[in-house]
């Protein structure tokens, strides 16, 4: 318990440090919520109100405490200086999209990464191994946009079966009936497709990689060569023996990968001009519409440090060695 | 020396440099994986020196072909980007004009211009020579690339060093500040910095630095640990050797022969960084010319079928991109001599 309990401390530092990060850094901005309300049809007197109002004159520390207070107490992150529209209430609808995306495509990732590794250690140095191996290798080292640039090519242009943008998606929670529940599911399954295939390919040549060399390890082991001289058939073996203690350090990455991919999604949802928590990051950049960027900012990074946590606490049970050596200590 | 035990698997974690790219969070797990490391080469040190056999294997390993063909591609780039200027290229941001001027638009590779000219790598939809702002872009990638690494090198290098040589206070104070860094995910911290800082070179390398340099630090620390427990160093120390000299002329080498194959997948991250930057408009200001800005330009174009005008750029970025890739998968073999291959 100890040890949970120095984790979730140190979880409450990062936090704090990354909240008040966040906002220094926004705060740095150029063109603050004052010229975004104004434009260039202000009055000095105007802008003074205005900064009297936001706050802006007080120190720094202040300032964050009270946007502290403001997040924590009412959940109130401020509005948009361009248009008024509450950040929480934006964010409540892209963080779905973006939720579902990285999902998905976690999803599309882990069954054909799981598929690709098993075959590949079946017979290591084989055709598949090495095929698949030199597939990954080239997936690993090509970033996602180009990949983006070769589905829209493939699916969208040259054969149209998908569309080449997505801004359709929606993620219905309140729909009355399951048939209708189910064709909104279905059409944004639809239409994430390319984008989900996109953020998937790098993670799915990285999963099945990792799983192909452990399961490789995984089948010198004694246990492995008992089953074989028991006369087990190869398929029982692998299912039932070899993949479990395989997937260890499958699952961590995948763990911190969800991670990633909320990151990872800002360029694809740009291409794809999917409605999600990247869009409203980079339009927020181009309108440099701070509070909403700010919004956005801790929203990904707090949900970027809260993964981590969990995979580093689920980290420390899965692994035997590093429980067992805690125990002991 | 005790008996090293022998090796478990093929390879301990052909991944190794590549998880601390993508952040795997676990210290523990890095120095973990880099110990294995470093007692396979040490194994396939002593037994080349009783065997023969064993020392031939060692002598006889080639970087190969494939090493051989990125690097000229990586030299050939960078000969064209640095100098750009006095090469007999088109301006690559001059626009033809007048009535012909939409004849010259988005013309596929190998096609002429109106007045004859060619145009060897076509041109983009404003008619703009894109060989020519092909290699303007290239020499932004390079840049940025090479510059953010090495600069976070440097930084990132001296803070690992430090905190894996001196650990305590030193290590808990460098390691907390690293988290809070990675706390960000990469792309989005370079965005904002970048938003703060404004367009430009050499705030897309400030960016990328900052990126980088949480990553480099742990790699350098968790090598650092390693090499600490040595007998080299402890004979140094004992020698009497100042702690300055022992990082820097006991570790440094070590850690960078160690890092070295890293270098180059370093790079190609912030390189696919940088294009991540240039599409979302975040890089250098147009008209100049930048990969993704180019690709990004170009996506109009690929939905109406001339997937050639963002096809050059990206072509010219994945060959860099896969070349440096090679590159450092090739050194790491070249360097991890596994004892079990020999």
């Amino acid at each position: 318990m100890a040890f949970v309990a120095k984790k979730v401390l140190q979880l409450v530092f990062v936090l704090l440090v990354v909240s008040f990060l966040t906002f220094l850094m926004l705060d740095q901005l150029e063109g603050d919520v004052v010229d975004v309300r104004c434009g260039l049809g202000c009055t000095p007197e105007q802008r003074d109100a205005l900064r009297t109002e936001f706050g802006l004159d007080d120190p720094v520390p202040v300032q964050y405490a009270r946007w502290l207070k403001e997040l924590v107490v009412d959940g109130n992150l401020g509005a948009s200086g361009l248009n008024g529209v509450p950040v929480s209430e934006s964010l409540a609808d892209k963080l779905p999209v973006t939720l579902f995306l990285v999902v998905y495509s976690q999803a599309i990732a882990l069954t054909f990464g799981l598929l690709l590794g098993m075959s590949s250690a079946r017979k290591p140095g084989g055709l598949v191994d090495r095929l698949s191996s030199a597939v990954a290798g080239i997936a690993i080292s090509v970033p996602n946009y180009v990949v983006a640039f070769v589905v829209i090519l493939l699916f969208a242009v040259t054969i149209p079966i998908f569309s080449v943008t997505a801004q359709n998606v929606s993620i219905e929670w309140l729909l009355p009936d399951i048939p209708a529940q189910l064709s909104n599911l279905g059409n944004n399954l639809y239409l994430l497709f390319l984008p989900a295939i996109c953020l998937a390919l790098a993670e799915l040549a990285i999963y099945a990689r990792l799983l192909r060399n452990d399961m490789v390890a995984t089948l010198q082991e004694d246990y492995v060569t008992m089953a074989r001289a028991k006369g087990l058939p190869a398929k029982q073996i692998m299912r039932r023996h070899a993949f479990r203690p395989s997937t260890f350090s499958l699952a961590t990455v995948a763990g911190i990968n969800m991670g990633r991919l909320i990151g990872g999604t800002i360029i694809i949802e740009a291409i794809f001009a999917i409605n999600g928590m990247g869009l409203y990051v980079v339009q927020s950049i181009n309108q440099r519409d701070a509070i909403p960027l700010q919004g956005a900012v801790l929203v990904i990074a707090t949900a970027y440090v809260l993964i981590n946590f969990i995979v580093d606490l689920l980290y420390a049970y899965l692994d035997p060695r590093i429980r067992h050596a805690r125990a002991a200590a | 020396m005790p008996a090293l035990p022998p090796e478990p698997g093929p390879e301990p974690s052909p991944l190794g440099d590549r998880n601390a790219l993508m952040g795997v969070n676990n210290l523990a797990a890095e120095v973990g994986m880099i110990e294995q490391e470093h007692a396979s080469i040490i194994g396939a040190e002593l037994k080349a020196q009783g065997d023969p056999e064993a020392a031939a294997a060692l002598a006889k390993r080639k970087l190969g072909l494939p090493f051989w063909i990125a690097i000229g591609f990586i030299g050939l780039l960078t000969f064209l980007a640095v100098f750009a200027d006095w090469l007999p290229l088109a301006d690559p941001n001059e626009q033809p004009r007048g009535a012909s001027a939409r004849l010259e638009q988005s013309l596929p590779p190998f096609s002429y211009r109106v007045d004859g000219t060619l145009a060897p790598l076509g041109t983009d939809s404003l008619g703009r020579d894109q060989l020519a702002r092909v290699i303007y872009g290239s020499r932004v990638a390079l840049v940025v690339g090479f510059a953010s690494i090495a600069i976070g090198l440097v930084i990132g290098g001296a803070l690992g060093l430090l905190s894996g040589y001196f650990r305590r206070a030193v290590d808990t104070a460098t390691m907390a500040s690293m988290d809070v860094l990675l706390a960000f995910p990469a792309l989005l911290l370079a965005l904002v910095i970048v938003a703060i800082r404004g367009k430009g070179v050499v705030n897309s390398t400030i960016a990328l630095t900052v990126v980088a340099i949480p990553t480099i630090a742990r790699l350098v620390r968790a090598n650092t640990l390693t090499f600490s427990q040595r007998e080299f160093v402890l004979a140094a120390r004992t020698l009497g050797a100042s702690h300055l000299r022992v990082i820097t002329k006991e570790l440094l080498p070590n850690v960078f022969l160690a890092l070295l194959p890293f270098i180059p997948l370093a790079i190609a991250v912030a390189i696919a960084a940088e294009g991540a930057l240039a599409y979302l408009g975040q890089s250098v200001e147009p008209p100049q010319a930048s990969l993704g800005g180019m690709i990004s330009q170009g996506q109009p174009q690929l939905e109406q079928g001339k997937w050639w005008v963002p096809g050059v750029p990206i072509l010219v970025l994945v060959m860099l991109l896969i070349s440096l890739n090679l590159l450092g998968d090739r050194l790491r073999e070249f360097f991890s001599i596994k004892e079990s291959a020999l």
